[in-house]
């Protein structure tokens, strides 16, 4: 059975009003933004800064080690996040739930900004893909960099993974396979069991 | 009291204690407790430990040979020989970015890519080596070990490593 969630533009602008405006507060004496009721501050900060992550990291250490340290800061962002929706969720022993759980991965970064996207998941063959057909807002804004020749973004590719593996209670890895900031299309993050390095991106 | 008044205070998150009992501070807080990368473990592929532990068999007879671990470009443990795998995970990480630093360091003095890395602590040794594109074998020695023979060795280990994973 192939699951697939997708926003309309009209789904998008409402995610963005509750995400991004409804559940976000000021604490005007601090200055700092709060969401949702965490005790966690949360700030506006510019898409490309996160790219600048990878791309200062990568400068020193090489792409791999950078996409990895970039992806775990995704991983634990992506996995917090699916772990408070499934929290509001009445059972996850349920298969079904567990993909409309995913699901909601698509909401969230849309209302977040993060890009709008449709996830697939074959629950036969246990494969999860993420597309984003205008880019990732981290993918937009490396592509305003100038064009790479790797994906700028190992950090979406961990917020997803650990949307995933959440959600699923899956141990997949995800891979990006086509980057605006690279000069695709799209941005594609597809799951894979075992990440193997590719040779042209080690420099 | 006016609408954006009570918005205002209503805007009063940040200044409760982090003991707040907030639904979504607790879930949060949950969803804190069980580090999630501890729980991010994937394997490698099928089949591969049984060929990459005999393929660190050589190591085992250098003297003062402390343990191994084979690691993915980026920093993940394929397979080790540590006691622990937090030891080899931590080991992992660190020597992925150590020759990663050395790669950046030759290409930015023009001087080439390095052959291995050599690293002489107080207490140890620890030789990195590029184990073809996929990986590399980092391996702890005691100090006095005789590091051209463990050298020589790392190498040729290391081309047993990139020929097993080039076969899965």
């Amino acid at each position: 059975m192939i699951h697939r969630f997708t926003l309309t533009d009209e789904q998008s602008r409402a995610e963005f009003q509750q995400v991004s405006k409804d559940l976000l507060e000021h604490n005007a004496t601090q200055g700092v933004n709060y969401w949702a009721g965490s005790p966690f501050p949360t700030m506006l900060l510019w898409a490309g800064r996160v790219f600048d992550f990878l791309r200062v990291m990568e400068d020193i250490v090489g792409f791999y080690p950078a996409r990895r340290q970039s992806y775990l800061v995704g991983y634990r962002s992506g996995n917090d996040g699916a772990a408070v929706s499934e929290s509001l969720v009445k059972s996850t022993a349920d298969t079904a739930e567990r993909a409309r759980l995913l699901g909601r991965g698509n909401s969230i970064l849309a209302g977040a900004g993060w890009g709008r996207c449709a996830i697939e998941y074959d629950e036969d063959a246990k494969k999860v893909r993420w597309e984003f057909p205008e880019g990732t807002a981290v993918g937009l804004a490396a592509r305003l960099e100038g064009a790479r020749g790797k994906p700028a973004c190992p950090f979406m590719a961990g917020f997803v993974a650990g949307w995933t593996n959440r959600s699923l209670g899956t141990k997949l890895e995800f891979d990006e396979t086509a980057c605006v900031g690279r000069g695709d299309e799209h941005c594609v993050f597809e799951s894979v069991e075992f990440l193997r390095p590719k040779d042209e991106y080690v420099e | 009291m006016n609408k954006g008044a009570s918005r205002e205070n209503g805007r009063q998150g940040g200044l409760r204690s982090h003991t707040d009992s907030s639904p979504m501070a607790a879930r949060i807080a949950v969803a804190k407790a069980d580090d999630p990368l501890q729980m991010l473990v994937v394997s490698p592929p099928k089949g591969v430990d049984e060929p990459l532990r005999a393929a660190l068999g050589p190591l085992r007879n250098v003297p003062g040979f402390v343990s191994a671990v084979i690691t993915r470009r980026d920093g993940l443990v394929i397979h080790h020989t540590f006691g622990r795998s937090r030891d080899a995970a931590g080991l992992s990480a660190m020597a992925a970015a150590m020759i990663g630093a050395a790669r950046a360091t030759g290409i930015e003095l023009g001087k080439g890519l390095p052959e291995y890395g050599f690293f002489r602590f107080q207490e140890g040794v620890l030789l990195i080596q590029d184990a073809g594109p996929e990986a590399l074998l980092a391996c702890l020695l005691e100090t006095d070990a005789n590091i051209g023979y463990a050298i020589a060795k790392v190498t040729r280990v290391s081309q047993l490593i990139q020929e097993t994973l080039a076969e899965f």
